[in-house]
């Protein structure tokens, strides 16, 4: 019977398993959350009760003398994941913990719009289970709080997960000399600059908040947030561990504050500060707008109507005045010529030929909309994208059919996982070197003549050339070793033979007329020549 | 080798598939799904193969207005769901990954023996059926099973 025999089969293949027996025994490994360095994190249902747990197992061959789980077998918190079992063999260890039901914290902060008082909240929880961690013989430093490892319950609540990073690095290490936590929430010490205490936490913490509240991780002079906000946050990421706070307690006590909207004011300066509301107020109110936990932005003086235009269509508020929260919600725009479109299907189905040349000069009222993710446009004259730069959350970005100013500010916009920059007169793009998260690059129709200046890009798998004139590609396999596809319709490249060296190459678009000579060059591979016009 | 029984993913697949670029096809990300919903993925598929919503549901053996409110997108699929209408698409081991991917579920992992079985079975185009009695018969989780 053939279902057997692939029964046999994989049965086989699982005997001599590496994880514990009584580990596989116990649960069944329903899902891989991440995997690297010889570390997994696995979903396991309980075999004989249902109950979802998470395993971390480590590779021993990696981490030769991991002490255990001993970390938090002691300390029982709400906001802490249970320690349930461990398990170990001569080639790994696996620790259990409860799973934590809920949704973390880097995707609920950008499904709701958190007001000012909901991020201080979550930041006074946070610093509550930093506090029991802390307090704890000897302390218990978590060395990555970032919004992936926070997660928030239905009912509101917030538990830390992803513990065992903690501590055994230092064991292990003897100093803190390892890299680890994550980049960008990671503190000057954790580099190497100083002895890591319970303040690397607070560090991160803070880094967390201003993400909370700006959408980027990084400091942006030109967001203004609530100026008690911003002082804590500083206050946590100062460069030297003696100016931040002591500890989560203090943190808390300031967070609180700042959420109750109370503190201390001198009688003499009532006065002054009533007139100064008063103004705001007035100012705030003539500008058809009230001001949110934000400080007040320009919001009614939207410098391009288009752009307007734009953010109405998908706000589905055709009139009337917009507030800062308003412009919050807005995650997507597509504008092509002088249209504007809800969706992104919309917006390809457009064809250049049939758009006059749009209005858009330039983009600097994107900086009012920071939580955006996509953004199009199509068939422009000559546009300003510095705007582009502050776009902390921006995912997807396609121009297409204009002609910019340059590609630096898109540098900057270092989420930026697809980047279609496709006629836009550009003879350099080196800039988007600064993406990490780089996947989707397509240069077609501009004026780059060389891979220099495409630049390196260690990330990217679709890479597109349509249209483009150059000598040839020698050295791509070294600038963008993981590309994966790549298109080549229209262009005049002399040389194709560079590409034969790129180690994981599945598949190349060529026009009819291209076909040959390029499957003449990958004859004997297992590269797909792929024909098609557009 | 001899001395080294651990199995790596590596060793694991080639056991498998003797196919040496299936790791990259399980890594694979295609640009054209960064901007859809699983919603819209359905609805195209669908639309492609001048099918309606109700034969691939009732393919995937799911619940039919549960089947209805992933095309409408009221409800996000479990990642289980997504294997189930993969099944009845007739998808390969990288669509199936594709699909994971657009829904926001973990892929497929070869070091767990469940998601072996289904890449095994789909890159075998075994049924849903057929791939549900194997993992019961292996006394593995079935899909679509309790957690549903």
């Amino acid at each position: 019977m053939e279902l057997k025999r692939i029964e046999e089969n994989i049965q086989s293949v699982f005997a001599d398993s590496s994880y514990p027996r009584e580990f596989l025994d116990e649960y069944d490994q329903m899902e891989c959350l991440a995997s690297h360095n010889g570390q997994e994190t696995f979903l396991l249902r309980k075999k004989d009760t249902g109950e979802r747990a998470v395993a971390k197992c480590y590779d021993r061959r990696v981490f030769p003398s991991h002490p255990g789980p001993d970390l938090l077998a002691d300390v029982d918190h709400p906001g802490l994941p249970r320690l349930m079992a461990q398990y170990q063999n001569e080639k790994m260890l696996c620790i259990v913990r409860e799973y934590i039901e809920g949704e973390p914290l880097s995707d609920y902060a950008r499904e709701k719009q958190l007001t000012l008082l909901q991020i201080t909240d979550l930041g006074s929880r946070l610093c509550d289970i930093l506090t029991v961690l802390h307090s704890h013989e000897p302390p218990i430093i978590h060395r990555d709080i970032k919004p992936e490892n926070v997660i928030v319950r239905p009912d509101g609540s917030v538990a830390l997960i992803d513990f065992d990073i903690s501590r055994f690095f230092k064991e292990e290490a003897g100093a803190d000399t390892y890299f680890y936590g994550t980049r960008g929430y990671a503190p000057p010490e954790q580099y190497g600059f100083g002895q890591t205490d319970c303040r690397t936490d607070l560090y991160a913490l803070g880094v967390l908040l201003r993400w909370l509240v700006t959408g980027s991780v990084r400091n942006n002079p030109n967001v203004q947030i609530d100026r008690r906000m911003q002082r804590i946050i500083d206050r946590c990421t100062a460069f030297s561990p003696e100016e931040r706070y002591e500890n989560a307690a203090q943190v808390r006590s300031a967070l609180r504050e700042a959420g109750s909207g109370k503190k201390p004011v001198p009688v003499k300066s009532l006065l002054a500060l009533t007139a100064a509301l008063l103004a705001t107020l007035c100012l705030g109110f003539a500008a058809g707008r009230y001001t949110g936990w934000l400080r007040p932005v320009p919001t009614a003086a939207f410098m391009e109507p288009l752009i307007e235009r734009a953010v109405r269509l998908q706000l589905g508020r055709e009139s009337g005045p917009l507030s800062p929260e308003d412009l919050l919600q807005v995650r997507e725009m597509y504008i092509y010529g002088g249209e504007v479109y809800k969706e992104f299907a919309q917006f390809s189905e457009q064809r250049v030929e049939l758009h006059e040349e749009g209005p858009l000069r330039t983009l600097d009222d994107l900086q009012m909309l920071p939580n955006l993710q996509k953004f199009c446009i199509g068939r422009q004259g000559y546009v300003d994208v510095s705007g582009i730069a502050n776009l902390g959350h921006l995912e997807s970005l396609e121009l297409k059919h204009m002609r910019i100013s340059g590609a630096q500010p898109i540098g900057h916009a270092s989420r930026l996982k697809y980047a279609c920059l496709f006629d836009c007169g550009l003879s350099d793009v080196t800039a988007l070197e600064s993406c990490p998260w780089l996947e989707v690059l397509d240069v077609g129709l501009n004026n780059l003549q060389s891979l220099r200046q495409i630049g390196t890009h260690p990330s990217v798998r679709n890479l597109g050339l349509t249209w483009l004139k150059m000598n040839d590609v020698a050295g791509i396999a070294d600038a963008l070793p993981r590309v994966e596809t790549v298109t080549l319709q229209h262009s005049q490249i002399r040389n194709l033979s560079g590409l034969t060296a790129l180690p994981h190459l599945e598949a190349i678009y060529v026009q009819a007329d291209q076909e040959e000579a390029v499957r003449e060059l990958f004859s004997g591979t297992n590269v797909n020549i792929l024909i098609t016009e557009n | 080798m001899a001395e080294e029984k651990k199995i790596s993913t590596d060793e694991l697949l080639r056991l498998l598939f003797q196919e040496r670029s299936l790791e990259q096809i399980l890594q694979r990300t295609e640009s054209a799904y960064l901007h859809i919903t699983f919603a819209d993925y359905l609805s195209n598929w669908c639309k492609s193969r001048e099918e309606v919503p109700e034969q691939l549901i009732r393919r995937a053996n799911l619940e039919k207005s549960y089947g209805h409110q992933l095309f409408s997108g009221k409800r996000k699929p479990s990642r289980d769901t997504v294997l189930q209408l993969a099944f009845a698409m007739g998808a390969d081991v990288a669509s199936a990954q594709e699909m994971l991917k657009v829904a926001r579920k973990s892929l497929l992992y070869p070091r767990i023996k469940r998601d072996t079985v289904i890449i095994y079975c789909l890159h075998n185009r075994v049924s849903l059926v057929d791939t549900e009695i194997i993992l019961q018969d292996l006394g593995l989780p079935i899909l679509g099973g309790r957690d549903q």
